[in-house]
């Protein structure tokens, strides 16, 4: 105990740091916005790449001070935002910092120039058309190359899924689904944003034989009162507020 | 708005801390230079109490200001001027004059050395 207490314990300095760096670089990281890593931008891959680094040098060297983790991180995230700014407001730099999409099949056609002039090999393309579960190059209508590198990939008519339009059909819309109890708790202001009040909820929920909020691990609901619930036990039950 | 806010406060409190910083910097390397100027004096005149005294408070200039020297500079520099620190007291106190001297003016290149390491231009970004 006495050596924990002791001002220059080495290990306790860098757990301390690793703590401080990482709510920071959190922090940060939080600030930049919501893009999932697979869709970053070059210039924010960048940064996210950079902050990784920059952070290491002060948790792994004892002799480094914190700040020269934190202030480039701030540096970095300011950057950032500038660089999100700036190509908000302008198509221009947009185009010159993130690169324009680039279209590599066109009416079908594969465009062997584009492929060429961004470094794109065939392997590459037929990886990520299987991932789009497409396995075939001859259904691809269009396929654009993102500028975060992902592929948008339109299927030919004959070739693509039937929607209910193709069907004539016209859909109830269910709009979007919330979830309204959350490991027991009741989320009431999800519920509210559905239109529909506790007393509905606890009035489904009792038709169903369940007496409380808390017996239910998680219940979603859409704007037409489907409900789904699952309680603790694993047990499902479906229905609708409106109907009962 | 609150992002905004953040940020705001983010680059001011970096612009904030880089002024106080290089002001800090630049008052305790210019006192202690003149610290050890005085120590090097009395060495030169031959004044050897005087000497002492200037050297121990030259330690106990160092020492109040060490901690942060720490939080903006890489350790190993900062000890490189705590172990001369020591050396010169010491020195001061056995009557070496020479090396007392010789390690004054050492003492005095890494004090202003960090000083420039500090400072914004051209050598230190490239």
């Amino acid at each position: 105990m006495k050596a924990l207490a002791e001002k220059n314990n080495l290990m306790i300095n860098v757990i301390v740091k690793t703590a401080i760096i990482y709510f920071f670089a959190m922090f940060a990281m939080r600030l930049m916005g919501k893009r999932q890593a697979g869709e970053l931008q070059p210039f924010e891959l960048v940064i996210a790449v950079m902050i990784a680094d920059v952070a290491s040098t002060p948790m792994n060297s004892s002799g480094v001070p914190i700040t020269f983790g934190i202030v480039p991180i701030i540096m970095l995230l300011l950057l950032h935002n500038l660089i999100s700014f700036v190509t908000m407001k302008s198509e221009k730099a947009r185009a010159f910092i993130s690169g324009r999409p680039s279209i590599i099949i066109h009416k079908g056609v594969i465009n062997e120039k584009e492929l060429k002039k961004l470094n794109y090999n065939f392997s590459d393309l037929f990886e990520q058309l299987r991932t789009k579960n497409v396995m075939s190059i001859g259904d691809v209508h269009y396929a654009v190359l993102e500028t975060n590198g992902e592929l948008s990939v339109m299927l030919k008519p004959q070739k693509r899924n039937l929607t209910p339009e193709d069907m004539n059909l016209n859909p109830q819309n269910p709009g979007f689904c919330y979830d309204v109890i959350l490991d027991g708790k009741l989320k009431k202001e999800n519920l509210e944003t559905l239109g529909f009040r506790e007393n509905d909820l606890r009035a489904f929920l009792l038709s169903k034989n369940i007496k409380e909020f808390k017996d239910v691990l998680v219940a979603t609901s859409d704007e037409t009162g489907s409900v789904f619930i699952q309680d603790y036990g694993g047990n499902q039950t479906t229905g609708n507020m409106k109907s009962g | 708005m609150g992002k905004k806010i953040a940020l705001c406060a983010l680059l001011a409190m970096v612009a904030a801390a880089a002024v106080l910083q290089n002001i800090f910097v630049r008052g305790a390397t210019e006192e202690l230079v003149r610290e050890l100027e005085e120590v090097r004096s009395a060495l030169q005149n031959g004044d050897f109490a005087s000497a002492r005294a200037a050297a121990d408070s030259f330690a106990e200039s160092w020492e109040n200001k060490k901690d942060m020297f720490e939080a903006f500079f890489e350790h190993k520099e900062v000890d490189s001027i705590s172990a001369a620190a020591g050396t010169i007291r010491s020195l001061c106190y056995s009557g070496s004059k020479e090396d007392a001297l010789a390690q004054i003016a050492g003492e005095i290149f890494y004090i202003e050395h960090i000083r420039d390491i500090d400072g914004f231009r051209w050598e230190n970004i490239f």
